[in-house]
C-alpha cells in the first residue's frame, strides 16, 4: 500500500468514490495529500483515470429535453395568487364575507320593515326627555374624561333620534 | 463532468400568450433575467407572475434533468416539474433566502419524485423508464447508441437515496454540500452514499461493457 502524507492508495480509491475524479471539488486539505500522492504514486493515477473514465461514461447517458411548450403549460396553469398590498387594503380572505354581512343586513331590514314594528314601539323603553335631562344633569357632576366605552357609544346613537322628537 | 449552469436564462418556447391569463407585475418594479433568485422569489411571493416566468426560463430545464433522471420517464418528469413549479409559488412566502432556491425547489422535486416510485412500489410496478429494451438488464443492450439507456437503467437499479446523490452531484454539478441539504441528510451520510452508489453503479456498467465485448 503506497503511503504519502498520511493518504494511502485505499485511502484515495474511497474518497475518489465520495468527491469524484474531479480534485477542484474535494476539500483544500484532501485535495493537497492527494495531489502529493498522485505525483508519487502510478497506483494512484491509475484510479484516478479509472474513475475519470467511469465519469465520462455517466456522462453518456442523455436526457431528453423538455417539451417545448412545458414552461408555457407550467405558467398558464398558475392560479392567481392576491398580492400582498392588495390583500392589505382588502382585509377580508374573499368577497365573500363582506356580501353576505351585507346580505344580513338587508335581511334584517326587511324582517324590521314588515314585522310591523313601529318607531313608537323601537324608543318605548326609553327613558322619558326629563329622566334624560336629569340623567344628563347628574353626568355633568361625573369625571367624564374617559368613562366612555363601546356600549356608551351605541346608547348614544339610540338618543339622537328620540331628541329630535 | 457533466455540469448544467442552472443560472443561465433559458429560451424553452415560451407562449406569452399564455403568461396574459395571470397577473403580471405592476409596470412601477421592472423585472429583467438579470435579478437574482430571492429578489425574484420575493416578486413571486406577491403574485407577480412576470417573475414566476423568469424562475420558470432558468430553472426548469435543470430540474427537469433531475427528475428525469430519478424516474426515467419523460413524462412523469414533467408532470412532477408542473406541481414543483406550482408549489414553488403557492408557498413562495415561506421562502427563506438562507438557502440557495435550487436547493429548495430541488428538495420539492426530489420528495416528489420519491412519492411517485413509492406509489410504483406500491402498485407492484418496476420503474418504467421510456423506451426500454425488451430486457432491463444492462448488459443486454448492444449497440453503441443504447449506451445511454443502459447507464439510466443502471441508475434506475440504484436505491433511490444513492441516485439523487449521484445526479445531484455528478449531473447537476452540485457541491457535496448544497445535494446535501437538498436530501436532509449531512455531508458524511451524503459522502456514504456516493461512495455506495459510484461502486454499485461501477459494478452494473462493467457488466454491460463485458456484454458487450463478448
Amino acid at each position: 500500500m503506497t503511503r504519502s502524507q498520511g493518504l494511502d492508495l485505499a485511502g484515495f480509491e474511497r474518497l475518489l468514490d465520495a468527491w469524484g475524479a474531479d480534485l477542484t471539488r474535494w476539500p483544500a486539505e484532501e485535495r493537497h495529500l492527494a495531489e502529493v500522492l498522485l505525483r508519487d504514486s502510478e497506483a494512484a493515477r491509475t484510479a484516478q483515470a479509472a474513475a475519470r473514465r467511469f465519469e465520462a461514461l455517466l456522462d453518456s447517458a442523455r436526457v431528453p429535453e423538455p417539451a417545448l411548450d412545458l414552461a408555457a403549460r407550467i405558467v398558464s396553469a398558475l392560479p392567481v395568487k392576491q398580492s400582498r398590498r392588495r390583500a392589505a387594503a382588502w382585509p377580508f380572505a374573499t368577497p365573500l364575507v363582506p356580501a353576505l354581512g351585507w346580505a344580513a343586513a338587508a335581511a334584517l331590514g326587511l324582517f324590521v320593515g314588515s314585522s310591523g314594528v313601529s318607531e313608537l314601539d323601537l324608543f318605548s323603553a326609553m327613558p322619558d326627555d326629563g329622566a334624560q335631562q336629569a340623567s344628563f344633569d347628574q353626568d355633568d357632576d361625573v369625571d367624564d374624561t374617559d368613562d366612555s366605552s363601546e356600549l356608551d357609544d351605541l346608547a348614544l346613537g339610540v338618543v339622537l333620534p328620540a331628541e329630535d322628537e | 463532468m457533466a455540469t448544467l449552469d442552472l443560472q443561465a436564462p433559458l429560451v424553452l418556447g415560451l407562449d406569452s400568450a399564455a403568461f396574459g391569463r395571470v397577473r403580471e407585475g405592476g409596470p412601477e418594479e421592472h423585472l429583467t433575467v438579470a435579478a437574482d433568485d430571492p429578489a425574484l422569489m420575493e416578486r413571486v411571493a406577491v403574485g407577480d407572475a412576470s417573475a414566476y416566468r423568469i424562475l420558470v426560463d432558468r430553472h426548469l430545464r435543470g430540474l427537469h434533468a433531475f427528475v428525469y433522471r430519478m424516474l426515467g420517464n419523460r413524462a412523469e418528469a414533467e408532470e412532477v416539474c408542473q406541481e414543483s413549479f406550482l408549489r414553488l409559488w403557492t408557498e413562495a412566502s415561506r421562502y427563506v433566502p438562507r438557502a440557495k432556491l435550487t436547493t429548495w425547489l430541488y428538495r420539492i422535486g426530489h420528495n416528489l419524485a420519491v412519492d411517485r416510485l413509492r406509489r410504483r412500489r406500491e402498485g407492484g410496478k418496476g420503474p418504467d423508464p421510456d423506451e426500454l429494451p425488451d430486457s432491463r438488464r444492462p448488459s443486454s443492450i448492444l449497440q453503441d447508441k443504447e449506451l445511454s439507456q443502459a447507464v439510466q437503467v443502471a441508475l434506475d437499479a440504484l436505491p433511490e437515496r444513492q441516485r439523487a446523490a449521484l445526479v445531484l452531484v455528478h449531473y447537476q454539478g452540485m457541491s457535496n454540500a448544497e445535494a446535501a441539504e437538498v436530501l436532509a441528510v449531512n455531508v458524511r451520510a451524503l459522502e456514504s452514499l456516493l461512495a455506495r452508489g459510484r461502486r454499485e453503479l461501477r459494478e452494473s456498467l462493467a457488466q454491460f461493457q463485458e456484454g458487450r465485448q463478448s
